[in-house]
């Protein structure tokens, strides 16, 4: 087994799409998921995968998992090609590639994890101790769900069920596509919780997509920021704040109807560092997030656009970036 | 690769669809004894039983009891190999399965195996106790050469539907509603209610290429022929059936391999 767990080198893959244009016609697009994208796991590390929704996060996962061939460059996994040598990929790998999918609804949770468990290669008595175990381990047991049909399945035991199937045959190495969306708290807590034991005590490779920040704090040792099917900025959480030390935040808490609010976002956008970021505060009030690098000067050039754009602020705050201002700093604010 | 847990797997997969879906289970058990009712009812409206006696040679219940039984049997067997590509994609499994050390070929070859259990169920509750109410001891051993020729019939069936599974799937995309049309139109080329010597010529020879088809017509003429067929005429049926099976291998293989990749390029949907 080679050192590095994952190794990806250049990797590039175009989709063509359909664009309807009326009840006949249609135009074709090629969408860029990835532009040659390159990085390496280790063994024992969470890599997260972080980006906005459509900048190749799934693409990747995708193409590790032997389910999605790329246009050109390289991905090994395990040491082995992952076109070439698919099969053999197949035997190191975990797949988690959606929470609520996938799985037989008239079967239990135990059945379907046997059912698949014998495509996988398990029998017997083996492959039913190791469901026993992986219940436990996700806390399947402890729900007490192990015997109930899939389709009476929550969300939250749905998604446990699907990294049950992912540990199954006790891969070295997991690719976990969204692994808590629409997850509760508690539910997400203990997959995440799961994942960063699993790399720390069994030296597993763990790639992980996110597009919570704060989830990819928690569990990644290491980030790679993507955007548009690139790599725009990767490091550890700190690595990464500190890419943008020189930079603070300035959170705003605008009233609604105050005022100009599109001239003065249109203003901003001059000022600020990269995007702009907006959030609903309820019915009266707008938050408004982004960087800035010289601050006096800018803090200034902000209060001027407010005074002139005739807006009420609620609230006005300057913070040390957080990973999420990373993410906005590096992709342009898009959720 | 050991095959054993997979078919008990895919067992464990077929009845748990099939007993937890009790409605489901009621129309399957219930379905040759309807389609043998409605057909009579049907006839004996334009016609008499007694004249379809005479003239086919056999007891109109028993010969539609026989002809239900074989469509639903090979139907059983085959139908989840046709639906297969299809289920799968929708319910998000494909990836799994695709992703696992077991090769969709040999999944897709194991799905009709368990599948052969039920079709001898299903013969229990329909064709012995017909045949054993009308014709005694010799009626019970005719129902169960006939469940025998049955599950024949839809595992020689297997390939050419894998086959015709997968070409569909990559020409149409997943497309249910051609499903629907093919299914019927090979349950007649098969010749079940239709004896294939009353066919067009041209219909004929498409029927010729279907391997269950030769078995379908070993059990009509076990059902009319009034006695045990010569020996060369059932070798060589079942030589057809099982020689056409055996070609249409290769060519399921290679459909299966192609959709795979086709599936590939376009990245297999989660």
């Amino acid at each position: 087994m080679s050192e590095e767990a994952v190794k990806v080198t250049k990797l590039a893959k175009k989709y063509l799409t359909k664009k309807r244009k009326g009840l006949l016609k249609s135009e074709k697009l090629v969408v860029e998921a990835l532009r040659g994208v390159s990085f390496t796991v280790n063994y024992g590390e969470v890599v997260g995968l972080l980006g906005p929704n459509g900048a190749g996060k799934t693409t990747t996962i995708k193409i590790l998992s032997t389910l999605l061939l790329p246009d050109s460059g390289e991905a090994r996994v395990g040491g082995f090609d992952v076109v070439k040598e698919a099969s053999k990929v197949r035997k190191l790998i975990g797949v988690m590639l959606s929470v609520e999918k996938g799985f037989y609804g008239k079967l239990t949770g135990r059945e379907n994890l046997i059912y698949f468990g014998s495509l996988y290669g398990l029998s017997g008595a083996d492959l039913r101790k190791r469901v026993d175990e992986v219940m436990e381990l996700v806390g399947l047991s402890e729900l007490e769900a192990e015997d109930k049909l899939y389709e009476e399945y929550s969300t939250g035991m749905k998604a446990r069920l699907s990294l049950a199937r992912a540990l199954l045959k006790n891969p070295p190495i997991l690719l976990l596509d969204e692994p808590t969306l629409g997850l509760d708290p508690m539910s997400a807590r203990k997959v995440r919780d799961l994942v960063k034991s699993l790399a720390l005590r069994e030296g597993k490779a763990v790639i992980y997509t996110t597009h919570n920040m704060f989830e990819a704090e928690l569990v990644c040792d290491r980030i790679l920021l993507i955007d548009k099917g690139s790599i725009v900025a990767s490091g550890t959480p700190e690595e990464l704040k500190n890419k943008i030390s020189d930079i603070k935040t300035v959170i705003l808490q605008v009233r609604r109807g105050s005022g100009n609010l599109n001239a003065f976002l249109s203003k901003l956008a001059e000022v600020a560092v990269g995007g702009v970021a907006m959030e609903e505060l309820g019915v009266d009030y707008l938050e408004i997030k982004f960087n800035v690098r010289s601050v006096e000067e800018s803090l200034n050039k902000v209060m001027r656009l407010l005074t002139e754009g005739g807006l009420t602020t609620n609230s006005f705050k300057v913070v040390e970036p957080t990973l999420e201002d990373v993410f906005i700093y590096f992709t342009g604010g898009k959720a | 690769m050991n095959v054993l847990p997979l078919i008990k797997s895919e067992m464990l997969l077929v009845y748990g669809e099939l007993l937890r879906r009790r409605q489901a289970l009621f129309t399957y058990v219930a379905y040759p004894y309807i389609m043998t009712f409605f057909i009579i009812f049907v006839g004996s409206s334009v016609g008499s039983l007694e004249n379809f006696e005479v003239r086919v040679g056999v007891n109109p219940f028993l010969f539609f009891i026989a002809a239900s039984f074989n469509f639903l049997a090979i139907l059983g067997i085959v139908d989840d190999v046709l639906w297969s590509p299809i289920y799968d994609d929708n319910i998000g499994t494909l990836p799994y399965v695709l992703s696992s050390t077991t090769p969709w070929f040999l999944r897709l070859l194991i799905i009709p195996i368990p599948r052969l259990v039920l079709t001898i169920i299903l013969g229990f509750t329909s064709l012995v106790p017909l045949f054993t109410y009308f014709e005694g001891v010799e009626g019970f051993l005719t129902s169960l050469l006939l469940m025998g020729l049955a599950c024949l019939a839809g595992l020689l069936l297997s390939t050419f539907a894998i086959f015709l599974a997968c070409s569909v799937s990559m020409v149409m995309g997943e497309s249910w509603r051609l499903l629907n049309i093919v299914r019927p139109l090979m349950m007649i080329l098969l010749g079940i209610y239709y004896p294939r010597v009353l066919m067009h010529f041209t219909i004929r020879v498409i029927s010729y290429l279907l391997p269950s088809s030769h078995i379908v017509d070993l059990t009509l003429y076990t059902l009319v022929g009034g006695g045990t067929p010569e020996v060369l005429t059932v070798l060589t049926m079942l030589g057809l059936g099982i020689a056409l099976a055996i070609a249409y291998g290769p060519l399921s293989y290679g459909s299966t391999k192609s959709l795979e990749m086709k599936k590939l390029r376009e990245g297999v949907k989660t």
